[in-house]
């Protein structure tokens, strides 16, 4: 058995061994332990090295307020950053320490430690500051930091869920037990969630008697009784971490016993919230009050009472409150020598106990950890020298507020218990027991059952009797004063000088302080130190603590795990792709998958065996100029809208006119914003007299009909249009090139012919035996129909276009050759050339304003920003004076080539099939009237010289398109 | 994450919902007849008051109804939810 | 101890859009369903046809596969009426059947929805979110039918399949 494990006692299963290692070192424990509890028991005194000035420490905690104790773990289970007293033993943990180096024994870094005045309160501010933290950031965390991130991902999954209940009761101390009782037997949806291994929460350190037995007797038959019932779900190791809006706390489950799963999150919306969540002891504040063998004194109870485990050999209790008396004769009782019993108020008396009343502990010694301490009384005379290896230190009680204060519930005050208690409520929540500040036993099971019989409105059950304890009293003791390193945060190494020096240099703000000092910013929260610092700035400034106040609570309260937030949401499923009913076919076919605006993938190009991109991209855009090709239009908007004010609607939302439509053609427009801006472009088609069929660009769908529906719904309410949004009923295969009539004329017994179905046109037909609607638009510049089908049948509607185009040498195209098609045409791609900042008119699409209509969304906005006569950045075609050469997209164009402000950006440059050069398109300061121009595109390196020239580069009258 | 009661489908988590801006005046009929002012001011300068202020949000996911919102900017308490302007 | 939850793949059914008000929609459903649904977010069925109202102003028809051609017939024949519009929509939705003993935990998973069977009983309907997707949710007896965008349907049956 491990060194300092007592023969009895605790509630650990001696029968059972699990082994563990701590840097190296074998060790035992058992079922019931926790790390920081095995650790102990093995001895380990010193578990880590300080954040800033590597000074050794040790466990000095035992729950979630573990101000100073951090390791890593190696192997499966690898996570950096653990709190010891958190975690439960299991068989085979591989623990390293984590700031040490070569060893927390021997310690380089503790060099720092003598150099310790250079790194005075807002060091980093004030050191870190050119040109960027970030840069400093690794070697900060080399140095002294913290553990590295583990390389792989973990084994297992994890998984989150959604849940309702009437009540969420955050601890299963005494007080939320009874809550849960009381609601569970009401009927109520109770969620009962604990931190711990096993419910009863301060029970499970004290020696107290419930109903004539001990404590943890109630604690088991309460428990039973609630897994009976279907009504309440009761998970421990589970923390409610975070409070939101309206009821929805954020739950991590760390032991869900489930195959294959790490840890499971609950978003939980609830009614009704409990906070049962406790108390957290305060450290005191003296010199070396961080040395290994200090240790808040409730720790102290819980490792021999709970775990049996002897913290030391011989003690010295420190205290301003009545509590570390019974954890005085508690360690007596296990064996732990008492030396004396320090408490920092005149007066207290205690037969029993070697008691030093009205006296502190000035400082601490001893080199790697504990030899005794320096005890003077506090009105003065000289001090005395007490060996111990064991400081049990109480600096009073903080009620567990984080949860409440999440909530935006308010604190006051007590200057009874010295601490900051609940005050309103903010959200539908009551806080019981220690987290209000009401720290008996007795008190904390009726106000867990008044609480949630006052809720749900049925009578307070009976509580059970519990045997007197005396009532809690305190005195506060901020800090004592002396030389040597006094901590208020052991984490992030704040000391009382810190707090002191960012007061005198005018932060003593709570919050500045904080930000100043870092002080209640490390993993612990600052939970045994933070109303330390609230009573050094009252004492140093002369308040109350209540007229410094507090800091916000943050969530998370403890550490929490990505992969409980993000559930199954990991890799690739962040942002899954949308697949077409043609995606498998082209991966087959070996294309290369883009991604195509909102999550859509499409074939960028599909490369042939032994050909360059370059090659590849120039025979598909070839195949459009010279023969016939296919692409996959699936994802490209579509919308039905159909009513007798259709036209109305979509008059108003787009720039161009469509009263003048004859039914069965189409014609393009712009969609602005208010604020005049481009938002999408489609074209929209007339069925008939009410029915329109618009289409949007692919992947603004969902845009576009929520923009549609605001129109209707808020602005218009009195229009009478149905839109609905058949972007996934209608999906288009497109055939274009001057052989496409050839090739379609096989598929359909639809007339063809420029006078039956003319450019912009719309025809309804059976197309490869399948109904069809297809459309004579062109976004290529060539002859195209736009072929819209059931997705169903667009695998067997793409399958037969190529067959019925073998022999004409039909191909799929890529977005890469749509590209080159587009830009040699200069039509517009929303992507590039509508960036935020231009207006129809720059993109020299007046045309498409049909002013004679009148008012229309964004058009008031054009005109009062032309109105200004400011030049405006145009859309002009480049062609580089080297035809070869390429001019990046966004590469700016600068005057003369000067490194000064732009005049204009490239928006984008492809190889030219047509003119077998390299040409573009940019948007230049008075482009329109520069035609000839020679302007300079600035590369850091070097300047491209280009010639302005008119926007198309291929058929400028788009005789080719409407033939 | 708030939780929102859509009049047509009951209280429903903010992930179904699009926010669509502060709720502004309605639009005037002929902006051509504002003056420059005016309707720079009706279209860029949304009130932003500390305490309640009326929002525009879509049940996007949901009924797909467009919502005005009444919500404390301090708490996020809802005061008034309604279908339309 | 593992969860017992089956995914059937994903499939399509008739499905027709119809927007309007009640008077006008319950002029046109004559013959085909007898009365629409009372509650909103709640469905009637009749025979194999399931009515869901959906919105203020939106509701949905839902049928077995092979009737689509038989029910598109027979709702287009109806007068033309500005009052109402109904378009089939059949391939704008993919359905996922979710069942065994744990389907609820899937769904929980899957949606913010209280489906607790107090909140969410068997006449009930709702779209909302699933995995970040719009998604109809609605139960047949103790299963649970989740239909979404057939682009996403891929991504969705892959973060199902991994629950189980």
């Amino acid at each position: 058995m491990a060194p300092e494990r007592l023969t009895e006692g605790g509630r650990i299963d001696r029968r059972q061994v699990l082994r563990f290692r701590f840097d190296g070192r074998e060790m035992t424990g058992h079922p019931g332990d926790t790390l920081a509890s095995a650790l102990l028991a093995n001895g380990v005194r010193i578990v880590t090295r300080s954040f800033k000035y590597h000074r050794p420490r040790g466990i000095m905690g035992s729950g979630a307020e573990e101000p100073a104790a951090l390791v890593a773990l190696a192997g499966s289970a690898a996570q950096g950053n653990v709190v010891p007293t958190l975690l439960p033993l299991t068989e085979g943990l591989d623990v390293r320490s984590i700031h040490g180096w070569p060893s927390v024994r021997f310690d380089l870094g503790a060099v720092a430690g003598l150099v310790s005045r250079l790194i005075p309160a807002g060091f980093y501010y004030k050191t870190f500051m050119w040109p960027d933290w970030h840069l400093f950031e690794p070697a900060i965390r080399k140095a002294a930091g913290l553990a590295p991130a583990p390389d792989a991902a973990p084994e297992g999954r994890f998984e989150t869920r959604n849940a309702h209940f009437d009540l969420l009761i955050a601890g299963a101390g005494p007080a939320g037990l009874m809550a849960a009782l009381t609601a569970a037997r009401a009927g109520a949806r109770v969620m009962l969630v604990d931190e711990g291994t096993e419910a009863g929460g301060s029970l499970l350190a004290r020696k107290i008697e419930i109903d004539g037995g001990p404590a943890m007797d109630w604690v088991a038959r309460t428990v039973a009784e609630l897994a009976r019932l279907p009504n309440v779900t009761h998970l421990q190791q589970t923390t409610a971490w975070g409070w939101r809006e309206h009821g929805l706390v954020m739950v991590q489950e760390r032991a869900p016993g489930h195959p294959g799963l790490i840890e499971r999150g609950w978003r939980v919306r609830a009614r009704h919230v409990i906070c049962a969540t406790g108390a957290h002891e305060r450290m005191l504040v003296f010199a070396g009050n961080d040395r290994p063998g200090v240790m808040l004194a409730s720790a102290a109870q819980a490792y021999v009472n709970r775990w049996g485990v002897r913290p030391g050999q011989r003690a010295v209790v420190f205290a301003n409150n009545s509590s570390a008396h019974e954890v005085a004769r508690d360690l007596r009782a296990a064996g732990v020598e008492l030396a004396a019993v320090i408490d920092s108020r005149e007066g207290v008396e205690a037969n029993d106990l070697p008691m030093r009343a009205g006296c502190q502990v000035l400082r601490s010694f001893g080199r790697m950890g504990l030899r005794g301490v320096e005890v003077a009384p506090r009105g003065g005379g000289g001090p005395e020298r007490i060996a111990c290896d064991l400081l049990a230190v109480s600096g009073g009680w903080n009620p567990a507020v984080h949860l409440h204060s999440q909530s935006r519930g308010s604190l006051r005050w007590d200057e009874g218990i010295a601490a900051f208690r609940p005050g309103c409520v903010a959200q539908s929540s009551a806080s019981v027991g220690a987290a209000d500040g009401q720290f008996g036993v007795a008190d904390a099971l009726r106000s867990g059952a008044q609480a949630v019989a006052a809720h749900l409105g049925v009578p307070v059950p009976d509580v059970p009797q519990v045997a007197k304890v005396p009532p809690y009293s305190i005195a506060p003791l901020w800090a004592v004063p002396g030389k040597g390193k006094s901590f208020v945060d052991l984490m992030n190494d704040v000391t009382l000088d810190d707090i002191t020096l960012a007061n005198r240099e005018g932060y003593g703000a709570v919050e500045h302080a904080k930000r100043y000092t870092t002080a209640g910013m490390a993993l612990d929260q600052g939970k045994t130190g933070n109303v330390n610092v609230i009573g050094i700035l009252a004492g140093l400034q002369g308040k109350a603590p209540d007229q410094v106040g507090v800091t916000t609570f943050r969530a998370p309260y403890t550490p929490v795990s990505f992969g409980s937030i993000a559930g199954g949401k990991a890799g690739p499923s962040v942002l899954p792709f949308r697949h077409t009913p043609l995606t498998a076919w082209h991966m087959a076919e070996g294309a290369v998958m883009y991604e195509a605006g909102a999550r859509w993938r499409r074939p960028g190009y599909y490369p042939r065996a032994g050909e360059s991109f370059r090659q590849t991209v120039d025979r598909e855009a070839r195949a459009v100029r010279e023969g016939v090709a296919i692409y996959d239009g699936a994802p490209l908007g579509v919308f039905a809208i159909e009513g007798p004010d259709a036209l109305r609607l979509i008059e108003h939302a787009c720039t161009a006119r469509y009263g003048t439509l004859a039914p069965g053609m189409g014609r393009y427009g712009l969609m602005l914003t208010e604020d005049g801006l481009i938002f999408d472009d489609g074209v929209t088609f007339r069925l008939s007299q009410d029915r329109f069929v618009m289409s949007c660009s692919t992947g603004n769908a969902e845009a576009v009909a929520l923009h549609l529906e605001k129109i209707l719904q808020i602005d218009r309410p009195d229009w009478c249009v149905h839109v609905t949004n058949l972007t996934h009923q209608w999906m288009n295969a497109t055939i274009c090139g001057p052989l496409a009539r050839l090739v379609l004329g096989r598929l359909t017994e639809m007339d063809l012919s420029t006078e039956a179905f003319p450019f912009m046109g719309l025809r309804e037909g059976l197309v490869a035996g399948v109904p069809a609607r297809a459309a004579r638009v062109s976004f290529t510049g060539e002859l195209s129909y736009e072929i819209n089908v059931r997705p169903r049948d667009l695998p067997a509607l793409w399958a037969a276009l190529l067959k019925a185009g073998a022999t004409e040498g039909i191909m799929p195209i890529g977005s890469e050759a749509n590209h080159v098609l587009r830009v040699e045409k200069g039509f517009l791609s929303l992507a590039h050339e509508a960036d935020g900042t231009v207006d129809p008119y720059d993109l020299g699409m007046g045309w498409a304003m049909a002013r004679k209509k009148g008012d229309f969304i964004g058009l008031r906005s054009v005109l009062l920003r032309r109105a200004s006569g400011r030049p405006r950045r145009e859309l002009v075609g480049l062609m580089p004076e080297e035809p070869d050469t390429d001019t990046p997209e966004g590469a700016p164009i600068t005057p003369g080539g000067q490194r000064i402000a732009s005049e204009g950006l490239v928006t984008a440059c492809v190889h030219s099939v047509s003119l077998g050069r390299r040409v573009g398109l940019a948007l230049l300061v008075d482009g329109r009237a520069r035609m000839g121009d020679v302007v300079q595109v600035r590369l850091p390196e070097r300047c491209i010289a280009a010639r302005v020239v008119a926007p198309v580069f291929h058929d400028p009258d788009g005789l080719r398109m409407r033939g | 994450m708030l939780l929102i009661h859509c009049p047509f489908c009951g209280p429903r988590s903010e992930i179904e919902f699009s926010y669509g801006g502060p709720a502004a005046p309605p639009r005037p009929d002929d902006p051509a007849q504002l003056s420059d002012a005016d309707w720079v001011d009706w279209l860029t300068v949304p009130e932003n008051r500390i305490g309640p202020v009326p929002e525009r949000w879509c049940h996007s996911k949901g009924c797909g109804a467009w919502l005005t919102i009444v919500r404390d900017t301090r708490t996020h308490e809802i005061l008034e939810v309604r279908h339309g302007a | 101890m593992a969860y017992q939850i089956r995914i059937s793949p994903p499939q399509r059914h008739t499905l027709f859009d119809l927007r309007g008000t009640p008077q006008a929609l319950a002029a046109r459903l004559q013959g085909i369903v007898p009365n629409l649904p009372t509650q909103p977010c709640s469905l009637v069925r009749h025979g194999q046809g399931t009515l869901m109202w959906l919105g203020p102003l939106r509701w949905c028809l839902m049928a077995p596969p092979e009737a689509e051609a038989a029910l598109e017939a027979a709702l287009m024949q109806g007068p033309a009426d500005h009052d109402a519009a109904i378009t089939l929509i059949s391939d704008t939705q993919a359905f996922f059947r979710i069942s065994g003993r744990d389907a609820a935990v899937a769904m929980s998973i899957a949606c913010p929805l209280d489906l607790h069977p107090t909140a969410f009983g068997v006449d009930h309907v709702a779209l909302t979110d699933a995995f970040g997707v719009r998604a109809l949710v609605l139960r047949e007896g103790d299963d649970w039918i989740l239909g979404l965008e057939p682009s996403y349907a891929a991504y969705v049956e892959a973060q199902l399949r991994q629950i189980v």
